[in-house]
């Protein structure tokens, strides 16, 4: 029975291998059809352009943002939901991955139907005479930050919550106990506990949000353009098939390096809660 | 914060910063609704006049319910494909160990950490040598990749503790590979196959990127319609469209929920000693407990 089963994996693994390794592999080569030399001149020439520098820097610099941000509001989240008894933490689960359900498209049609200038923001700021003339809120690093950090903050929660609810809160209790202030127990006993679900957050998060796409193209300006969407616009609208291939491996190399420094301090299936 | 004594107490400004956190998660997205239901040409709140113009927009209008079929049918077939690879590479997965597993293993989840873009700019440069880029098929077999992930897992953690066993008793009671793989192991890991096909089914309807690379101007699925319609103006049309798939999304989700605490308290039921009976036609249970967080694995769906 063990040795005949392992051809059940043959479709699923042709699969991958034609429609995922090999489209990869293009993909990877391209640079260099026209010798291993030109093709490393080509990926210098491009980690050089002021203007994909540009675009990496917002890339990097955005991604860091929503990190913080959304680590900082999704700690004491997943800290309060830890300490619910499990009866109670089902209803804020299923309000949690509401969000994940919801189509992105229409998550990122809310910001800007609540952010543009005739939004729901705006016209209500109007109404009550609180502003003459509507803010620009919309179309801006700043926009871009508060969708991307709503459609990260239950990745961030969720991998927080998945260590700490193993901190048993006795500890704490303990600390207490022996003196130490609430705050005290909290620092020099939660804390220390919980950073493995700190850090993997904030590699995850960061991760992901090199690769954002759809939000920074919808609710950003020109200047917040990340390297996913000039990517789409090198291929889709100049056709500039090199540089695409050139930003897509410099994309996939910052992923997979930091993939490799997540998976030095947390297995990568953790990435997955539900399989334990 | 006056929960049984034995839990924590927990400062009331992190209870009142939790829900402020899951407001902003939860509430923006919701708003949709009632701006959908708008009167006016422009996105006021709270609508003045109450309206369906924005639905009759998207009802009487061939290309929106154009979208909205090649979204259903692109979904279901992509439901179709990724399931049936991703049951089998999973039972085969089961059974392996050691550094084969993580490597098959590592390959199947990957798709899900490599930035959308990439793949979909290798597809997209695959499918072009093929003379396929805007074709319908390579849509599908693009978004498959994505979906493979969410099947195998499911199916997979339905094997957990699942007994070998069990087949070999049914072979040597003189059932055959067909006949044991349909009646022992498909009523086995049924409810991971049935989220995992959901699971694939929703990536499906979702996707986006892969979409705009790669389909045709025929074959535009849902999303890209809205992110078209989007770049052009900001529609009510838009609102109304996403409402519909929002109350189908929370429809769903709250299906998949009911049906998953059916099946655990059917599981929980055949535990007791007066039910052995069914138990041991159904086999129920030996299925474990598939975990609180079905949901979780949504999570994995890294496009964005």
């Amino acid at each position: 029975m063990l040795r005949k089963s392992s051809w059940l994996m043959a479709p699923c693994l042709a699969y991958m291998l034609v429609m995922y390794v090999t489209p990869a592999l293009i993909m990877l080569y391209s640079p260099f059809q026209n010798g291993v030399g030109s093709g490393i001149a080509s990926l210098g020439e491009a980690l050089v352009e002021p203007s994909y520098q540009r675009v990496m820097m917002t890339t990097f610099r955005t991604a860091l943002v929503v990190t913080v941000v959304a680590v900082l509001l999704g700690y004491p989240t997943a800290y309060y939901l830890s300490r619910l008894p499990s009866e109670k933490v089902g209803k804020y689960m299923l309000l949690i991955m509401f969000p994940l359900w919801t189509s992105l498209l229409v998550r990122t049609y809310a910001w800007i139907a609540l952010l543009q200038d005739a939004g729901v923001i705006n016209s209500t700021l109007m109404s009550t005479n609180l502003i003459s003339n509507p803010v620009r809120l919309l179309y801006n690093s700043g926009s871009v930050a508060i969708g991307m950090v709503q459609i990260l903050l239950p990745y961030a929660i969720v991998t927080m919550y998945s260590v700490m609810v193993g901190i048993k809160p006795r500890l704490s209790q303990t600390a207490q106990v022996l003196g130490a202030s609430p705050v005290r127990a909290f620092w020099h006993v939660f804390f220390p506990l919980s950073l493995p679900g700190l850090s993997a957050a904030c590699l995850l998060l960061f991760i992901m949000g090199l690769g954002f796409f759809v939000t920074p193209a919808l609710l950003g300006g020109r200047r917040d353009m990340m390297v996913g969407t000039l990517i789409q616009q090198q291929v889709v609208l100049l056709g500039d098939w090199n540089s695409a291939s050139l930003l897509s491996i410099m994309l996939l190399a910052a992923t997979i390096i930091l993939l490799f420094v997540y998976s030095r301090f947390a297995r990568l299936e953790n990435l997955v809660p539900a399989s334990s | 914060m006056n929960t049984a004594s034995n839990t924590p107490r927990v400062a009331p400004w992190t209870a009142w910063f939790a829900h402020a956190v899951i407001g902003f998660m939860v509430v923006p997205t919701l708003l949709v609704v009632p701006i959908s239901f708008n009167g006016d040409q422009y996105l006021r709140f709270p609508p003045r006049d109450f309206s369906l113009r924005w639905y009759e927009d998207f009802w009487s209008n061939e290309q929106w319910l154009h979208s909205a079929w090649i979204s259903l049918v692109t979904a279901l077939a992509v439901m179709a494909i990724a399931t049936t690879l991703g049951t089998l590479a999973a039972l085969a997965l089961h059974r392996m160990t050691g550094a084969s597993k993580k490597i098959l293993l590592g390959l199947m989840m990957s798709p899900l950490m490599v930035p959308t873009v990439v793949l979909a700019l290798a597809l997209y440069f695959f499918f072009a040598r093929l003379q396929m880029v805007g074709t319908w098929t390579a849509v599908v077999l693009g978004q498959v990749i994505l979906a493979i992930p969410f099947t195998v897992l499911n199916v997979h953690a339905s094997l957990q503790g699942y007994p070998a066993t069990l087949e070999r008793a049914a072979s040597s009671l003189g059932a055959g590979p067909a006949t044991t793989f349909f009646r022992i192991t498909v009523p086995i890991i049924r409810p991971g196959i049935l989220s995992g096909a959901l699971f694939a089914f929703m990536v499906s309807f979702d996707e986006f990127i892969i979409a705009l690379f790669l389909a045709g101007p025929g074959e535009t699925t849902l999303p890209v319609r809205m992110w078209q319609t989007m770049q052009l103006y900001i529609s009510p049309t838009i609102a109304a469209v996403s409402s519909m798939i929002t109350g189908i999304t929370i429809a769903i989700f709250v299906a998949s929920h009911a049906l998953r605490r059916r099946a655990n308290r059917r599981r929980f039921a055949e535990r007791q000693p007066g039910t052995s009976r069914l138990a041991s036609t159904r086999g129920h249970t030996l299925a474990p407990a598939s975990g609180r967080w079905t949901e979780n694995r949504k999570l994995m769906s890294t496009e964005v």
